[in-house]
């Protein structure tokens, strides 16, 4: 069964919102790539962060809203 | 003797059915808003079925009548129909709004969350992007952090990041920092 869920992809220019319909198994790298986004990450309201390979479709309810943003890294 | 009564009380049904039919159909012209656009159309089998005789007596069945409206478009149809899909909430509204962030001016400020715990934070941020981030009093776990030098003392008890990969939206910064408390704090 799919779930639906709301992507914010914030950028530069603002954010958009995307509507996805995900299958069982779909990761966090499925979706960055069906959105063409490259050096992303997705991450849940409750700041739970997916790595590429994270099964998102397990991991959120159907209808919830996700978040796009361009990644950073704290580093040196 | 008994031809002549049946076809007399043949008759008197059929009779009974003209007015009764007609009474009804001038009742659904009166009261009809729109009377000239209204069709009637009677079920099949009732003319012949709508009477019968029981012990002497005529019993008249109502006939079922439907009134469709002339112009279809005007129906208005509606669907209970169940569905398995949950609506999906519209707003555009970015992480940092949605976790209650807000902007005065250049700078950001809110708080980071992750496990339940939270720590002031603010964001400096300009026409040109990003400026500084900071955290009000980490937690003590993040000292033994792989990254926690990236962190370093500003005075009042706050403390500033250092990104690697300079975060493009206030969203990235956020998530990038609640990232690393995340894993300080035992969240994986």
């Amino acid at each position: 069964m799919e779930k639906n869920v709301a992507i914010v992809v914030a950028g530069a220019q603002g954010q958009e919102i995307k509507d996805l319909a995900i299958k069982p198994g779909t990761t966090a790298r499925d979706i960055l790539k069906t959105l063409g986004l490259e050096r992303y990450v997705i991450s849940t309201g409750e700041g739970k962060l997916f790595g590429p390979r994270d099964n998102v479709y397990e991991a959120v309810e159907n209808g919830e809203k996700l978040y796009a943003s361009a990644e950073a890294e704290v580093g040196r | 003797m008994i031809r002549p009564l049946r076809l007399l009380f043949s008759w008197i049904v059929e009779v009974y059915q003209r007015l009764h039919r007609r009474e009804r159909v001038h009742n659904v012209l009166l009261l009809g808003t729109r009377p000239l656009r209204t069709k009637i159309r009677a079920s099949a089998g009732t003319t012949e079925a709508g009477s019968s005789l029981q012990s002497g007596r005529i019993v008249v069945k109502p006939q079922s009548t439907e009134i469709e409206p002339s112009n279809p478009h005007t129906m208005v149809v509606v669907s209970n129909r169940h569905t398995d899909t949950k609506e999906v909430r519209r707003e555009a509204s970015t992480y940092w709004e949605d976790k209650g962030w807000v902007k005065s001016g250049e700078t950001f400020s809110g708080h980071y969350g992750t496990n339940g715990k939270r720590w002031s934070g603010a964001i400096a941020w300009n026409r040109h992007g990003f400026k500084c981030c900071l955290i009000l009093d980490p937690p003590r776990e993040l000292w033994k952090h792989p990254h926690a030098r990236c962190f370093y003392y500003v005075g009042n008890r706050w403390y500033a990041v250092h990104f690697s990969t300079r975060p493009r939206t206030p969203d990235a910064a956020i998530i990038a920092v609640e990232r690393i408390l995340d894993e300080a704090t035992g969240g994986r």
